[in-house]
């Protein structure tokens, strides 16, 4: 904020400016709604894409191997996330207890953190095997 | 014949003649005669070659005293897959460096391929960029080496038999229940040593298209300096694997 530099005159801006205080109100609603609409807008390829012509009524196979996929992904992923934070959480622990022991903490951590994340991607590698797009 | 990249144009006008030839004469032929190598092997050639061609250099400059930045630098790699050797495989880590070393060195330098504009195999289903470690097969390829790599040590140590007594477990009369779980295990770290490396590379890939289609200006550097880091932290992990795989494998009970 007030910085101590040569040319913090120049760089600091005043309350108003910086929309603090009552009477920088307005400013600071409009800049955090323009900054909103312009992540939007950095976005706008999303909106792209058509919709897919759909057979009403009917859900062939491809369609719940496309929604099961989706949920198994999901699943596989919050498992590997927990299992990661167990394994980080006990090498923090560790290494907080003891900093010497730092190498052979980190070589286990990473080792773990590697075979873990793999349990996910194999579900992922099964995901792209079998899910085609018709 | 779809979009080719311009070194495998290259292999294919050298050596497409043979290629197509020799896979004929093994009884698959090629798709397409006059294009008979792939990217992703053209790509995997192209690694051999720098690095044979880094090598020879690294030879030819070679000096105890006055050591140039190529050689601290290939010293500090060696000290490092020597040094996990050492600390994972024990005694005797020394004669499995080399295999270790060119594991590590090769999927690194394939992994790290697809950062370089012109040298990313393209996948046209799914329309992305990747690495030669990308496709099952090349990834498979490695995973066999290192399996049949440590397999080999283990019946050099222990010979044919001592070996599967090896794979008994440690009472004879559990071996009927071992035996069969020991296999498996093993087969099932051929299995996800190649699905590892190939699902990480494929996943880079893909993170790097979605995302950097998304905002094509900033996001793309960062999703190749995760792919930096997943590089070389996956080809650490086959050098790590393999070393525990083998370490295993001449384990001498005491």
């Amino acid at each position: 904020m007030a910085g101590n530099h040569l040319l913090a005159e120049f760089t600091t801006p005043g309350p108003v400016l910086a929309g603090q205080g009552k009477g920088g109100k307005v400013r600071r609603y409009l800049l955090m709604g323009l900054t909103a609409l312009g992540a939007l807008l950095v976005a706008a390829p999303v909106f792209a894409q058509g919709a897919a012509p759909e057979k009403t009524g009917s859900m062939d196979a491809m369609t719940w191997v496309a929604i099961t996929s989706g949920f198994a992904m999901a699943v596989a992923s919050a498992a590997c996330g927990y299992a990661q934070s167990k394994a980080t959480v006990a090498a923090c622990e560790g290494l907080a207890r003891n900093p010497g022991a730092r190498p052979g903490i980190q070589f286990a951590l990473i080792l773990a953190l590697v075979l873990i994340e793999s349990m996910a991607l194999y579900t992922f590698a099964i995901i792209f095997l079998k899910v085609t797009v018709t | 014949m779809e979009h080719e990249l311009w070194f495998t144009a290259l292999l294919n006008k050298l050596l497409g003649g043979p290629a197509a030839a020799l896979l004929a004469a093994i009884g698959l032929p090629p798709a397409d005669p006059a294009h008979p190598i792939p990217d992703y092997i053209s790509m995997e050639i192209l690694v051999i070659l720098v690095i044979l061609a880094g090598v020879l250099l690294l030879r030819r400059g070679l000096s105890v005293e006055n050591p140039g930045k190529f050689q601290h630098i290939m010293e500090e790699v060696l000290g490092f897959v020597q040094g996990t050797a050492d600390e994972i495989i024990g005694h005797g880590a020394k004669r499995y460096v080399p295999m270790l070393g060119t594991l590590f060195i090769f999927v690194a330098a394939c992994n790290l391929l697809s950062l370089f504009p012109t040298l990313g195999v393209p996948n046209s289903e799914l329309k992305i960029e990747v690495s030669p470690t990308g496709l099952i097969q090349s990834t498979l390829g490695c995973a066999l080496a290192a399996f049949l790599y440590y397999n080999y040590q283990g019946f050099r140590q222990h010979g044919v038999v001592g070996y599967m007594k090896h794979l008994c477990g440690p009472m004879m009369a559990i071996a009927i229940l071992m035996f069969p779980i020991e296999v498996i295990g093993n087969l099932g770290r051929l299995l996800s040593l190649s699905v590892r490396l190939y699902a990480n590379m494929l996943v880079g890939g893909i993170l790097e298209r979605v995302f950097g289609g998304l905002v094509p200006i900033g996001v793309p550097v960062v999703f190749m300096a995760l792919h930096l880091f997943v590089s070389l932290l996956q080809a650490y992990i086959f050098l790590l694997l393999p070393a525990i795989y083998i370490s295993m494998a001449v384990a001498e009970e005491h």
